[in-house]
């Protein structure tokens, strides 16, 4: 059925059905009007259906004001088009086309374009094989751009989007170039405003991102050859464990690089990455994504403190570097290929400090070295002052090779502790950086004298000498080990320090363990040195089994005594009495209300004390049980003599400290 | 009199005398008194919880039951016998854990609040594990990881200090296992804990 009206300047036509090869129409009606420009037309339908993929368009309407017919040149300026299709949904778009048939040039440019509740403008050339599509939107929510394109998208992709959450504002614009079937160039810009990305177990987050993006790609061959230059200028991001808050220290990347189709490589030729105030990197490198086939890191001189806050010390949770105080600049190129990897870290001037004054450096300068394979590259170190501990180490410097993962001394390592000296000798280093880190060394310690140790370490001040050779040293699963013995002259006798083992050094509670032995001390020296009243005489002494824990006493057994067939002269005085028995838990002053008092000294054929420290216990015994006690001193020798018995078996650890302190402090017997 | 002779004097007798030296075996009440000790030391007594609230016992925990099985033995023995020569009491007071149980004190203002948000979760064997990096805001994620690695670093170190205290360094496990327990039994309710693998909500 069909029905042709013309009045005047207008023809109306109006089709029921009307088909034409893949195109087929239901009540169509077509309005042509002659302009004195040209011909002015509208045509309507209820349907269309069209070839794949656009398919059938319902409500169709179509108009244009103007069509030109200039010799080879057809154009409409300005022509709109309605309709509804199932996945378009209902568009109203304005239109422009110039064709020009005869050279095959066309250009098609569209309005409104109604996608993912976002209006684009696209624009279509195409001569003859070649085209191009240049398409904008000023703002699109990221929520339903993956809503319009879910039903385009494989069964393996929905599955990545789904461990996703995705939702924010995007700006696009991109223009494609090609060839017939072939993509040849995109050109991608990219803004994006209050960004929220999270994966499912929120290792990589954004939140509230504002950035821009821009991509140049080109196809060469079958090779794409691209450019990338993005920008964050506000919100924050994380990739575990780095985070970044771009309002404060905004990130830039500038890469460009290869994408080898064909091997499914990725090529990265120079890639530079500036994070603000902080540092400055740039990467090079390639690989896929299963592998790294060569990688090249160079960070440029930067303040070590910045750095450490950002982009280390997330890595050294739980490491004994994850809480220090940080000054001073570092440098650092690394370069990996085929498993074979090199670095070299510069540092200038640095300072570190453990927030838990376990151990610091200041001034530290050089180069550190290392690579595991067999490149040799040489470190060297130096610094003004360090500690460990209470203990203060002065300036030092070390030579050395690297090579393989190891690394070998080239000069002796001497390494000034007090007013002594450690020297290094052999000094073998393997995993820095790592929980297997292992070393060990073997050296000899000059003296240092215990007037020096004891003043760091706070003890009453001490006279003597700390020296020993030490045939090897041993650190590997955060255990230290000393092997030989260290060797202290002590007020004036030999005590001697075997099976030294200190495990978990930098951890929560290190322990210390040792056998102690000590040989012929002066007892006059001794109690000079401890205020404690004049005692004469040898002792020897013997710690066994002898444990730390947290730098305090928790576990041993002692034994201090007048060593046996001691030749000797044997004296102890009012005050040592006096502290002795206070020791032993029993009441001073029991000298001065008896005739005793008018002695200073005594005379004692042995003298001794035990304890054997559990659970905070100390279970004491003397020299010889008496009755109901023991013997602390035994009386002999020449006349007066003097007994001091014991009778507290069981001691609290803390209230023996409590009592050590209070006779260091009395000022001892007053003798009337 | 005559039924100590033959109890002497018979098999089951020597048994008895030999098994005298069962305080080598792991205190598993004692253990269970002192861990709640030092849990409510750390957590404060705002957390803990009726101190018999059932807490399911993981399936794996064969260990545990065997030494259920001992104390049982050491009961009828201690009945038997005299109670002194059974009786282990766990030593839980040195400087060295006093030290550490003050730092976890510290350290538990800063933890608790992810407790709560579910963040943290106390896991099977005593520890504590990141369960929800999500319920922690991006710019503290770094700070709470530090947290947990600082909690787990002294609570292993207090678990192990514990044994060595008690001389006998091979009860850590055990003593880990009983502290597990009663992590989970004293937490609050909304706390997570982990049990049989799948995470759990008091």
């Amino acid at each position: 059925m069909s029905a042709i009206v013309v009045a005047n300047d207008n023809i109306k036509l109006s089709i029921g059905l009307w088909s034409f090869e893949d195109l087929n129409a239901q009540n169509l009606a077509v309005d042509m009007t002659l302009t004195t420009k040209g011909l002015g037309f509208s045509v309507s339908a209820d349907s269309v259906q069209l070839a794949q993929p656009i398919g059938k368009l319902d409500s169709l309407k179509l108009s244009c004001k103007e069509l030109l017919i200039v010799s080879e040149k057809v154009s409409c300026a300005r022509g709109h088009i309605d309709f509804h299709q199932k996945e378009l949904g209902l568009q109203k778009l304005a239109f422009e086309i110039e064709a020009m048939p005869d050279n095959e040039k066309y250009k098609l440019e569209i309005e409104n374009l109604n996608l993912a509740s976002a209006s684009f403008s696209v624009t279509i050339i195409v001569k003859k094989d070649k085209w191009k599509v240049f398409a904008d939107t000023p703002q699109i929510q990221l929520t339903s751009l993956i809503s319009f394109l879910t039903p385009y998208m494989k069964a393996k992709q929905l599955e990545v989007l789904a461990n996703w959450s995705i939702e924010g504002d995007l700006k696009l614009d991109i223009d494609l170039f090609g060839q017939a079937e072939q993509l040849n160039v995109i050109e991608l810009d990219l803004e994006s405003k209050a960004l929220n990305v999270s994966d499912s177990d929120g290792q990589y987050v954004s939140e509230g991102l504002t950035s821009t993006l821009s991509l140049e790609a080109n196809k060469i061959e079958q090779d794409w050859h691209w450019d990338i230059d993005f920008n964050s200028v506000a919100g924050q991001g994380y990739a575990e464990p780095i985070f970044i808050d771009f309002s404060e220290t905004p990130l830039k990347i500038k890469a460009q690089g290869l994408w080898l189709q064909n091997k499914a490589e990725l090529q990265i030729n120079t890639a530079k990455l500036t994070h603000q105030t902080i540092t400055e990197v740039v990467l090079s490198g390639s690989g896929s994504l299963a592998k790294i086939n060569s990688l090249t890191v160079d960070v440029k001189k930067s303040d070590i403190s910045k750095l450490y806050t950002s982009w280390l010390q997330p890595f050294s949770v739980g490491m004994a570097v994850d809480d220090v105080e940080l000054a001073g600049n570092i440098e650092f190129y690394y370069q990996k290929k085929n498993g074979n990897y090199h670095l070299a870290i510069g540092l200038d001037k640095v300072f570190i400090d453990d927030q838990a004054g376990r151990f610091g450096i200041d001034d530290l300068s050089g180069t550190v070295a290392w690579s595991n394979y067999n490149k040799a590259q040489n470190l060297a170190l130096s610094w003004q002052s360090a500690y460990v501990y209470a203990i203060p180490l002065g300036t030092s410097n070390i030579k050395a090779r690297t090579q393989s993962s190891s690394l070998i001394l080239q000069q002796p390592w001497l390494l000034p502790i007090l007013d002594g000296a450690l020297q290094i000798n052999d000094f073998s280093l393997h995993n820095p950086g790592d929980e297997h880190l292992k070393w060990t060394f073997a050296g000899e310690l000059s003296p240092i004298s215990m007037e020096s140790l004891s003043a760091a370490l706070e003890w009453p001040l001490m006279h003597g000498k700390l020296s020993g050779v030490i045939p090897h040293v041993n650190y590997a699963e955060q255990q230290l080990k000393v092997d030989g013995a260290l060797k202290v002259k002590l007020f004036e006798g030999i005590t001697t320090i075997r099976d030294l083992q200190l495990d978990k050094p930098f951890g929560s509670l290190p322990q210390l363990q040792a056998n102690i032995d000590m040989k012929g001390l002066n007892l006059e020296t001794l109690t000079q040195t401890f205020d404690f009243g004049k005692i004469t005489g040898k002792l020897d002494g013997r710690l066994t089994n002898f444990r730390l824990s947290n730098w305090q006493p928790v576990h041993f057994d002692a034994k201090f005594a007048t060593p046996e067939g001691d030749k000797s002269r044997r004296k102890i005085s009012q005050k040592a009495v006096d502290n002795l028995s206070q020791i032993g838990g029993g009441a001073t002053g029991v000298l001065q209300r008896s005739f005793l008092r008018f002695f200073e000294d005594f005379s004692y054929q042995r003298l001794g004390l035990s304890c054997k420290l559990r659970n905070e216990i100390c279970e004491m015994s003397g020299v010889g049980e008496a009755k109901q006690g023991y013997y602390i001193v035994k009386g002999g020798g020449l006349p007066p003599r003097i007994n001091v018995v014991g009778y507290t078996r069981r001691v609290d650890w803390s209230d023996l400290i409590e009592r050590l302190k209070a006779v260091s402090k009395s000022s001892g017997p007053i003798v009337k | 009199m005559k039924f100590f002779k033959w109890l002497t004097g018979s098999a089951a007798g020597l048994m008895l005398v030999s098994c005298v030296t069962i305080n080598i075996y792991f205190p598993a009440a004692a253990a269970e008194k002192a861990a709640d000790r030092i849990i409510e030391d750390v957590w404060g007594p705002a957390t803990s919880q009726p101190k018999d609230e059932a807490v399911p016992v993981p399936e794996e925990q064969s260990g545990m039951k065997q030494n259920e099985a001992q104390n049982v033995a050491i009961s009828v023995l201690n009945w038997l016998i005299s109670p002194a020569a059974a009786e282990v009491d766990l030593n839980i007071s040195s400087s060295a854990i006093n030290a550490i149980q003050d730092k976890m004190k510290a350290r538990h203002g800063s933890l608790k609040p992810h407790y709560i948000s579910g963040a943290v979760g106390l896991t099977e064997n005593g520890l504590v594990t990141v369960r929800d990096a999500k319920a922690i805001a991006l710019k503290d994620r770094n700070k709470v990881k530090g947290l947990v690695a600082d909690e787990n670093k002294d609570r292993n170190a207090l678990y192990a200090e514990i044994a060595r205290a008690n001389g006998h360094p091979e009860w850590q496990a055990d003593i880990q296992s009983t502290f597990a327990r009663r992590w989970v039994s004293n937490a609050a309710a909304g706390w997570w804990y982990q049990s049989g693998g799948a995470w759990k909500q008091k």
